[in-house]
């Protein structure tokens, strides 16, 4: 029953992305056809790459002592407010408890899409608001982990767990902003929801912390970053409009 | 949205994701129990003189129930029974087999010896409460002084407590 809520949710955030995509895509057709006769022309904002630093992640290892993370992003504008993301990382865990014991290391990537909500300022405004999807892939090593069973009536057991290597993957839903704080750089954050997609597979001894995903004993979970961003931009507004149009388009 | 709203949001989204992260802690709270026990149901039969038996639950007001063998010599269940018909009892994790003492009432001159043969599993439970053993029971005997019959319900003991694992029949008292 969750399994199958989980995946109506994920089939749900797929839908929102792309029917938002078309509603924007509609709106602005519309409004073209009833103001103007001529067709006006499409605006090309150019391209952007950026790239993405979460100090999140940095405050998190600050405060949490058995976890390690590090997470960068790259991401591409591609067209009509659709931006191709990368995002990658490494972390590690070491789990020292008096019943249980073992550490792990792991690397991961995530890759989707970013859809920007907000209609653009002017052709200088990069800021966004946006929603977006990502697949994403940890391969963890985990140590050989130790445990101990307390019992005052029978008696103590222990043990130990054998190492193994475990793959993770998993479907997120994003959203967030990003604001432009001089030409350039930029600060903001993403809310994420991820939805762990094979959860047996770590049901023997679950991670405490996988970078990139967050705790590996959870099927779903809530995390956030806080990027510092800079973009390279080339191409500005080069397209199909004339500098006269580009005039009048910046001064709107 | 210009700037002055967006830099609202992103103050507001800060100081959100900060609670967030105080709310974090090196390790949760274990709330699954780290030991499973055997749910043991007492019952009655009664024999009319037309040859029917009618079985009744049986809280065992004034009971002894003593592990045999384990490091504590002393009675989990002694005398004022405020558990109702079900005892929980936990086997031995470190072998397969344990017994127990069983008597019925405080008052009763004798009691009965329970043994349990069982197969042993090592559960992961999560991180919080670590590891765990889980058990299939294979087989129970006992002695017959006031236990008249002991029956295998549900062999399998995990972290499910509203199971009874086996119904223990006593003589009437």
């Amino acid at each position: 029953m969750l399994r199958t809520s989980k995946y109506i949710f994920i089939l749900f955030s797929f839908l929102l992305v792309f029917s938002s995509h078309n509603l924007l895509a509609q709106s602005t057709t519309d409004t073209t056809s009833s103001e103007d006769t001529v067709k006006k022309p499409k605006i090309n904002y150019g391209h952007q790459v950026a790239v993405s630093f979460d100090v999140a992640q940095i405050l998190y290892n600050n405060m949490l002592s058995y976890r390690k993370g590090y997470e960068l992003a790259a991401e591409y504008y591609m067209k009509d407010e659709l931006y191709l993301v990368a995002e990658g990382g490494w972390g590690s865990s070491n789990i020292y408890y008096t019943d249980l014991a073992y550490t792990t290391t792991n690397n991961f990537f995530r890759l989707g899409i970013n859809r920007s909500l907000l209609e653009r300022a002017s052709l200088k405004d990069w800021d966004m608001m946006f929603i977006g999807l990502r697949f994403g892939m940890a391969f963890i090593d985990r140590s050989a982990g130790s445990y101990n069973i307390s019992d005052t009536l029978w008696g103590n057991s222990s043990g130990t767990i054998p190492a193994k290597n475990l793959t993770a993957y998993w479907a997120e839903v994003t959203g967030g902003m990003r604001l432009e704080l001089v030409k350039g750089f930029y600060i903001g954050y993403n809310i994420r929801g991820r939805f762990l997609m094979d959860v047996k597979a770590l049901k023997d001894l679950a991670p405490q912390f996988i970078a990139g995903y967050g705790r590996g004993d959870k099927s779903s979970v809530f995390d956030f970053n806080l990027y510092l961003t800079y973009g390279i931009r080339w191409n500005k507004h080069s397209s199909t409009l004339t500098p006269k149009q580009v005039d009048k388009a910046e001064k709107n | 949205m210009n700037k002055k709203d967006f830099s609202l949001l992103l103050v507001f989204f800060v100081l959100l994701s900060s609670a967030f992260m105080a709310c974090q802690q090196d390790r949760d709270p274990c709330l699954d129990p780290k030991i499973q026990k055997l749910i043991m149901g007492a019952y009655t039969t009664l024999d009319s003189p037309a040859g029917v038996i009618t079985i009744f639950t049986s809280s065992l007001p004034s009971p002894i129930i003593t592990p045999i063998g384990a490091a504590s010599v002393n009675p989990i269940y002694y005398g004022i029974n405020s558990q109702g018909h079900s005892f929980a009892l936990s086997l031995s994790s470190v072998s397969d087999s344990c017994q127990y003492f069983v008597q019925a009432d405080t008052t009763l001159p004798v009691g009965d010896t329970v043994s349990f043969n069982y197969t042993r599993q090592l559960d992961f439970l999560s991180n919080a409460c670590g590891y765990t053993y889980f058990y299939n029971l294979l087989q129970i005997s006992n002695t017959g002084h006031n236990i008249d019959s002991i029956v295998l319900e549900n062999p399998g003991i995990t972290t499910n407590v509203n199971v009874e694992n086996i119904k223990v029949y006593f003589h009437t008292l």
